[in-house]
């Protein structure tokens, strides 16, 4: 691919964390990306999704830097230590991390679902040149209430029973603390991101944006709609492109399923070239624009 | 202090990433951590992660791995349990083992990484213990994934006629038609070469029966591991998507059996079947010992 990737062992919101550094194996990185995983099991589901990627704006001339915020992956601290604010200090420090590294001052944020929330806020604290959003968590309400539904299942599955008749915004006032899929959830990280509403957020951001939709509709999302309207409210160039994919529902969940005689499947691979390929593309063009080889916008 | 490294080892033209966990005095022995498809190296929700620094505190050291196209590994593998990727696994296992001066190796794996500790065990000498976790099913480990031909053709009758298909599943889990289980053939290659611990998550009754199972493997002449059938009750766990409360207690039992493995004193009575200090951890026959326990042997005097 004419890339080179490192490992780095950076100490990143109070621990220890891994993180690689994709580049391109001949000459400078024109920019350099940071991507924002998502949250909780997401991070595990899109991971195989950000890696491509990743080596693909490196063969593109980018240098890009991926990592495991605090409480996933190989980091130090557990996930106890995983809130809102964790996911953008720790993303920060990642900035500062690769400028520090490459030098390079052309930043740009790049995340998938509440990955792309991360990046879109980081990008707009500090006025990025641009960001790359796939399918971004927009409410912040609407993904704790998936997150609260999805803690109903774990709870019947596991235990054969539900241990509340009540919602699970009660069992999360009760007990502190709910069990997504074995991720801990706990009452002021399910408050604090219910208060997100990325549109009326965002501030001073006023580069490139790409919005990507992942859907089996072709139609815009509403909320997708007001968060480019914002984009360009504020002074920025946002493009939004929607992705249509039978699997689009399965974005952000296991990849992998069962088939006869032992064999699995991938799911989602069409949806992940697909969404690869034409986010690559979207680059290559803001990088023309920014060597003057000129793109019509 | 417990040190990490995350390393790329090169692998063929691929090179597959991996992350390197020593405690701060010599290892006792390198455990191979191997998770299922489509999980990356520190497995969901840290499983491994947690795990290979609760095995630093015991003096192991552990090495994790990214299976080819998940995480940060590159190239690409059937995605097939009948072909696992046993030789990347051996490949990081060896890196590891010359790094760190090492010529003992036990292997923890689940689905996918349970097939492969099976193979890696029957071809690496180093390797004399392996714990499966075995989530609801054994199916992964079973020939055609448990699935006999009269199964499969009464499932294919009752699919075109849906409303045949509840009686058919109701027949099919009748004990009287339940059929032998059939491990694949890598479960008896590892035995002739390591201790087998299943780690069952799932319901007493289908941990007695693959116990029954497996002790038929364990006491035939050619077997010189010991088998055992490990009980953490509970419903379904759904993908290791552990809910929060089980992982402290899979990761306890299967630091317990690593810890009894490559223990210096020899094995005796005291570490029969279910012997596990945890709370939720049940033996599956612990008033009889049953078939299992009577089909361990001592660690002493293992034949090569």
């Amino acid at each position: 691919m004419g890339i080179v990737e490192e490992f780095l062992t950076p100490t990143i919101g109070g621990g220890r964390t891994v993180a690689v550094l994709a580049r391109p194996l001949s000459g400078t990185a024109s920019m350099g990306w940071v991507i924002c995983h998502s949250f909780g099991l997401e991070q595990v589901f899109l991971q195989p999704l950000e890696t491509p990627f990743a080596r693909g704006l490196a063969a593109a001339g980018c240098a890009v830097l991926r990592f495991h915020c605090q409480g996933y992956g190989d980091a130090e601290l557990t996930a106890e230590h995983i809130s809102m604010r964790s996911h953008i200090d720790d993303s920060l420090k990642a900035v500062e991390l690769l400028t520090s590294v490459t030098q390079i001052d052309h930043i740009g944020l790049m995340g998938a679902r509440f990955g792309g929330t991360v990046a879109a806020l980081v990008a707009d604290r500090l006025e990025a040149q641009a960001m790359i959003l796939w399918d971004p968590i927009v409410s912040g309400r609407t993904y704790m209430r998936t997150m609260a539904r999805l803690s109903v299942m774990t709870e019947l599955l596991t235990h054969r029973r539900s241990s509340n008749s009540a919602d699970p915004l009660t069992v999360l006032r009760e007990k502190g603390a709910l069990d997504v899929q074995g991720f801990p959830l706990r009452r002021e990280v399910f408050e604090e991101i219910s208060k997100v509403d990325l549109p009326s957020d965002l501030l001073r951001f006023k580069g490139d944006s790409l919005l990507v939709q992942v859907s089996r509709s072709a139609t815009v999302r509403p909320g997708l709609q007001l968060l480019s309207h914002r984009l360009e409210e504020l002074g920025g160039n946002a493009r939004s492109e929607v992705v249509t994919d039978r699997a689009a529902d399965k974005f952000g969940r296991p990849r992998f399923r069962s088939r006869a005689a032992g064999k699995k499947v991938d799911t989602q691979s069409t949806l992940a070239q697909s969404l690869i390929s034409r986010t690559l593309s979207w680059e290559r063009g803001l990088s023309e624009d920014r060597t003057g080889s000129g793109r019509q916008r | 202090m417990t040190s990490e490294t995350p390393v790329f080892i090169p692998f063929r033209e691929e090179r597959l990433a991996a992350v390197i966990t020593e405690p701060d005095s010599h290892p006792r022995a390198l455990i191979l951590l191997l998770q299922g498809l489509g999980s990356p190296r520190s497995h969901r929700n840290q499983l491994w992660t947690r795990i290979a620094r609760a095995l630093a505190a015991e003096g192991f050291a552990s090495v994790r791995l990214d299976w080819p196209e998940v995480g940060d590994s590159t190239g690409s593998f059937p995605a097939e349990l009948d072909s696992p990727p046993a030789e990347e696994a051996i490949a990081v296992t060896q890196t590891a083992l010359d790094a760190l001066g090492l010529d003992r190796v036990g292997i923890i794996g689940n689905c996918l990484g349970a097939r492969t500790a099976l193979v890696v065990a029957s071809r690496l000498e180093a390797c004399t213990s392996i714990a499966c976790i075995v989530e609801g099913s054994p199916a992964s480990l079973l020939r055609g994934e448990g699935k006999t031909a009269p199964h499969r053709a009464a499932k294919r009758m009752a699919g075109h006629v849906p409303r045949l298909a509840k009686k058919v599943r109701r027949i099919l889990r009748t004990r009287r038609i339940q059929p032998r289980m059939r491990f694949v053939p890598e479960v008896s290659s590892a035995l002739r070469a390591a201790d087998l611990m299943f780690l069952f998550l799932g319901s007493e009754t289908a941990a007695r029966r693959l116990e029954r199972s497996i002790a038929g493997l364990a006491g035939t002449a050619d077997a010189h591991g010991r088998a055992e059938v490990r009980l953490i009750p509970t419903g379904a766990a759904f993908g290791m998507r552990l809910s929060v409360d089980l992982q402290p207690t899979v990761i306890d039992a299967l630091i317990e059996w690593m810890d009894e493995s490559f223990s210096l004193a020899p094995v005796g009575e005291d570490h029969a079947v279910g012997r596990l200090g945890v709370d939720r951890t049940v033996p599956v026959h612990a008033e009889d010992r049953g078939p299992v326990a009577a089909a361990q042997r001592p660690d002493v005097g293992k034949e090569p």
